[in-house]
């Protein structure tokens, strides 16, 4: 999928892990790492909102698209 | 996946549904001895019985074909179940939209048109042979079948087909939902 996930960045700038992003957006690790690895078909708005409030980021912050 | 309690009413369907196989196969069983003896050790005595009774000839071959079509009737019948059994397995396992099901529901469908179609041969052939036995020996032999094909069957077919359909959709909808964050 030409659409990158780019949440390890961002945790590693703010110095963050993602078991405390988890705890913070409310969402299972499980499913946390599935968006890191780039392995989701899809992200809701709930979830992009809660990402980009705890992380003081854009959407576009954390969704790339790798046209190749 | 998780197991949740769906309650008493999906129990007494796996209960009723095993029960039902159970007399399918007992049924299915009763009828290949029934073809085995009327191929075998009774054979010779049935056609005696038939021909003293005024029997046209075929009345012999007219009843193992019936038998081996009611044998099928009840194979398809079976197989029908153990799919349906299957399907509220995965109900019971909080699984509804398994990716099997929707082709589960289509042999269902498969099944039903199959039975449908069995029975109106079964049916056509008892109508035949008694007017022909009537024609032959008076009306003295007559061959009764009481499973003539009806367009609850039918409808039967036609809605688990809708349902497959509908469920396949549904599988690819929780693939969808499986990968969402």
């Amino acid at each position: 999928m030409p659409i990158t996930v780019k949440l390890d960045d961002l945790l590693h700038e703010r110095r963050m892990t993602l078991t405390e992003l988890a705890e913070r957006v409310d969402m299972t690790l499980a499913n946390l790492s599935i968006l890191k690895t780039g392995k989701a078909k899809a992200i809701r708005f709930s979830t992009l909102e809660a990402i980009c409030r705890e992380l003081d980021c854009q959407p576009g912050d954390l969704l790339g698209y790798a046209w190749k | 996946m998780e197991k949740r309690d769906k309650g008493w009413l999906l129990e007494v369907g796996k209960v009723t549904l095993i029960l039902a196989e159970l007399a399918f196969v007992f049924a299915s069983i009763g009828v290949v001895i029934g073809i085995i003896a009327l191929l075998t050790f009774a054979r010779g005595k049935i056609v005696a019985d038939l021909a003293a009774a005024g029997a046209p000839a075929g009345t012999y071959l007219a009843f193992i074909a019936v038998l081996v079509l009611i044998w099928a009737i009840i194979s398809l019948s079976m197989l029908f179940i153990r799919n349906l059994r299957a399907i509220v397995d995965s109900v019971d396992q909080g699984d509804p939209f398994h990716p099997d099901n929707g082709a589960r529901l289509a042999r269902m469908g498969w099944y039903a048109l199959g039975v449908q179609a069995l029975q109106f041969v079964v049916e056509g052939l008892g109508t035949g042979y008694s007017r022909y036995a009537e024609a032959v020996g008076g009306g003295t032999i007559r061959m009764a079948m009481d499973n003539d094909p009806s367009l609850t069957g039918l409808a039967l077919a036609v809605t688990l087909f809708i349902l497959a359909g509908v469920f396949r959709k549904g599988a690819e909808m929780r693939e969808d939902l499986v990968g969402t964050v």
